[in-house]
């Protein structure tokens, strides 16, 4: 059932007038939300998708997507921020800097995961939004109409309808 | 705010506003209750707080009636202080920093009483044991030195010695321990009397195997029909020669007896006086009773390890427990450009330039040391400076100075934790001066000296250098007291050889050498003294009892000799007055011998 209420909202949402750009946006920022590892990291970028006006579902179904992919990709995400902490020289004052700014080393910037992940995410984020946007603005136009009439989705409307009546009556 | 999403910025807001009530409210309360937590668990007794207030403007924190429950006795306080105080900066608690320029401790105390014991619950204690398992290092290294301790002290005879010598002084009697049957001077005087009784007799018989009498008869006889002879003819001279002869033979045996009877005269002018040789016995006598109360062996070697041994130990175990204390809740050491191995990435570690992770400049200290009925407490100042998350960072060792003075007694407390580099070395001084001796803790014994009227001086030194640990002091304790002699025989004794002790000094090492062995030497010099006030004291006892032993025998030899001397002298008298009249007798016929032998016709021979 759960599964069918999440396929059921990536639908809604797809099939939605929600402007693409928010929806865009949203995919991208939560991507950066689902790589990179921390609390207090990923607390910054929840913050900042809830303040701003960006879509929440494809920021959360970006999020639960890139964090399985960040899983797997760990020892590459690793590699990316050891490189970028160790290997670039001419960096190392400024993150001596950072690391002696105030609040700043609570994000674990200083861990290579971290910031491979933040990296990667931030790279991605355009690529990201961009693709996002062509693509839903693609879907709209081509399967729109055709997928709300598609049985399937009408069957999934159904048996969503009547576990909600029963619930109700219970 | 087209891009802005307001009803996520209000709720937000609020539930933030919420939160910091909720904190200002109950973060005491709740931090309290953690530090409580905290210190049972490193202390393993009860902790109890009186109040603590935070301050999150000002970035405080002020704990008063701190009282931490001494595990090893529970009704007393390990550290009781009145507050402590401090204020944190703002801006290196953004950068995840604990800085405080100056900390104030007032009102530190210890070994306070305590109404509540402060015994942990079962539940916590358990849990506390199961901690003190796991990071019992030092105590491993420190239970082998105590454990061979605490076997020689069960060893130790010196005790039993105690005793026997309170068991010799109670039966300590001159009269009982006088046998007559067993002097010498007596023996002496019946034996002499004897050998001189046989003596006198034998001179008696032989004089009269002599014959003197019939001697003398037969020389006058000879000499008289020598002198009738008048006629030339040849039958009187030849009568008249063998006459002569045999009065020539006479004169010689004359002559002989003679001088038996001088040398006997002699021998009993002599052999009459036995003064010397009853004295001589008599001397001997009172050796052999003097022997009798002499005291066992007193092995007094051990005594300063009985005294000082466990409370040596204890004090070691609590110095050794609390450095080590330090030693765990210092910094695990960190590169300067670290690569730290972790489940999820790596952290890689930049210069810090400004602070480490916790830094307490100053603690400013103030208290009182252990105040009892018996020691007066002296008040202290001082301060711990430089602690440190990362020495190497600031450069310098935690070091602390405390200086106290009340009046005569003083106290100086230095120390140097430095975890700078990869080793540790830590060293602690302490100098105490003019305490009273109950500091020492000793209880009241009849065998010891009033210790805890004495005044103390201690040095003392304890070292922790990685694994390695040392501790030594030097105490030196003077002005004892002395006791009240008893009436009781039975101690006074023991209280005159205490009384003697008015100061000692006591070193004491413990600790764990370079092969990990453990040493343990506790020496004193009141082994010495308590050994030397022994037989200072028995010294004089025995001659004491000499004298006593001396003035009863020569009462009962003097009478014993006097009846002798009368008995003999008598005999002695009547014996040389026979001998002498026949020696007088004797030089007489003798006398006529050679004149008769002189005349005219006699030297025809």
């Amino acid at each position: 059932m759960f599964v069918l209420k999440i396929f059921k909202k990536i639908i809604n949402l797809l099939q939605s007038d929600i402007s693409p750009d928010q929806i865009a946006w949203g995919f991208a920022l939560g991507a950066i939300l689902g790589l990179v590892p921390g609390i207090f990291m990923k607390t910054l970028l929840f913050i900042v998708i809830m303040i701003f006006r960006v879509n929440l579902g494809s920021a959360f179904l970006a999020a639960a997507l890139f964090a399985i992919i960040g899983l797997a990709i760990d020892p590459l995400l690793d590699k990316i921020g050891y490189v970028v902490l160790v290997n670039f020289d001419f960096l190392n004052s400024f993150y001596t800097w950072l690391y002696n700014l105030p609040v700043v080393p609570f994000t674990k910037f200083n861990n290579t995961v971290v910031m491979g992940s933040l990296i990667t995410g931030i790279v991605l984020m355009v690529p990201n939004g961009i693709i996002a946007k062509k693509m839903l603005v693609y879907y709209r136009k081509n399967y729109k109409e055709k997928v709300a009439n598609l049985k399937i989705i009408k069957f999934i409307d159904a048996i969503l309808g009547i576990t909600t009546v029963i619930n109700k009556t219970k | 705010m087209k891009f802005i999403r307001l009803n996520f910025i209000i709720p937000t807001a609020i539930v933030i506003a919420l939160i910091t009530v909720f904190n200002v409210l109950f973060f005491d309360v709740l931090l309290k209750k953690a530090f409580i937590a905290t210190g049972e668990m490193i202390f393993g007794a009860k902790v109890e707080v009186v109040s603590l207030k935070t301050s999150f403007t000002h970035l405080s924190l002020e704990m008063t009636g701190l009282k931490c429950a001494d595990r090893n006795g529970y009704f007393k306080n390990l550290i009781d202080i009145d507050q402590i105080k401090f204020q944190a900066k703002f801006s290196p608690l953004l950068r995840k920093k604990i800085v405080i320029d100056e900390m104030s401790v007032t009102g530190l105390k210890w070994g306070t009483e305590r109404k509540t014991s402060g015994k942990l619950p079962p539940k916590k204690e358990k849990k506390f044991e199961k901690k003190k398992k796991k990071d019992g290092m030092f105590s491993k290294f420190f239970e082998g030195a105590k454990n061979k301790a605490t076997s020689e002290f069960n060893n130790l005879p010196a005790v039993d010695a105690f005793a026997k010598i309170e068991a010799q002084t109670k039966n300590f009697d001159v009269n009982s321990l006088i046998n007559t049957a067993d002097l010498q001077s007596l023996n002496e005087i019946n034996k002499l009397s004897a050998e001189t009784e046989a003596k006198y007799n034998n001179y008696k018989t032989k004089i009269s195997e002599y014959k003197i009498e019939d001697k003398i008869e037969e020389t006058k006889t000879l000499i008289n029909d020598i002198s009738k002879t008048k006629s030339f003819a040849l039958s009187d001279i030849s009568a008249s020669a063998g006459k002569i002869e045999k009065l020539k033979e006479n004169k010689k045996e004359l002559e002989n007896i003679l001088k038996d009877l001088n040398n006997a005269k002699k021998d009993l002018t002599e052999s009459v006086n036995f003064t010397k040789q009853i004295q001589t016995m008599i001397n001997k006598d009172i050796d052999s009773l003097s022997s009798k109360v002499a005291l066992p062996g007193l092995d007094t070697r051990n005594i300063s390890r009985i005294l000082f041994g466990q409370q040596w130990i204890n004090r070691t175990d609590k110095i050794i427990y609390y450095m080590t204390l330090v030693k765990k809740y210092m910094p695990e050491k960190k590169a300067e450009k670290e690569v730290k191995e972790r489940q999820k990435g790596r952290d890689i570690i930049f210069k810090q330039k400004l602070y480490p992770d916790l830094l307490i400049s100053k603690i400013n200290i103030t208290g009182t040391t252990a105040k009892n009925s018996k020691t007066q407490g002296i008040d202290f100042s001082g301060f711990i400076k430089n602690i440190s998350s990362s020495p190497d960072m600031i450069g310098s060792p935690v070091t602390l100075e405390i200086k106290g003075n009340n009046g005569s007694q003083s106290l100086l407390v230095e120390g140097i934790f430095d975890y700078r580099g990869n080793a540790s070395d830590n060293i602690l001084k302490i100098t105490l001066k003019g305490l009273s001796g109950s500091a020492l803790n000793i209880p009241d014994n009849d065998y010891l000296p009033l210790i805890n009227t004495g005044n103390m001086n201690m040095y003392g030194t304890f070292s922790l250098k990685d694994n390695k640990f040392l501790c030594s002091a030097d105490i030196k304790l003077d002005n004892i007291k002395e006791k009240v002699i008893p009436d009781d025989t039975t101690m006074k004794y023991i209280v005159k050889i205490t009384n003697s002790i008015k100061s000692f000094s006591v070193s004491a090492k413990a600790g764990v050498n370079d092969k990990n062995e453990s040493e343990f030497n506790i020496s004193s010099d009141i082994d010495k003294k308590i050994s030397e006030a022994v037989s200072n004291l028995f010294a004089s006892q025995i001659a004491e009892v000499k004298e006593k032993a001396r003035s009863e025998i020569n009462k009962m030899i003097q009478e014993k000799q006097k009846q002798l001397e009368e008995k003999l002298g008598a005999d002695k008298d009547s014996l040389l007055k026979a001998i002498n009249l026949k020696t007088k007798t004797i030089s007489d016929i003798t006398e006529s011998v050679n004149k008769s032998v002189s005349k005219p016709f006699g030297k025809l021979f």
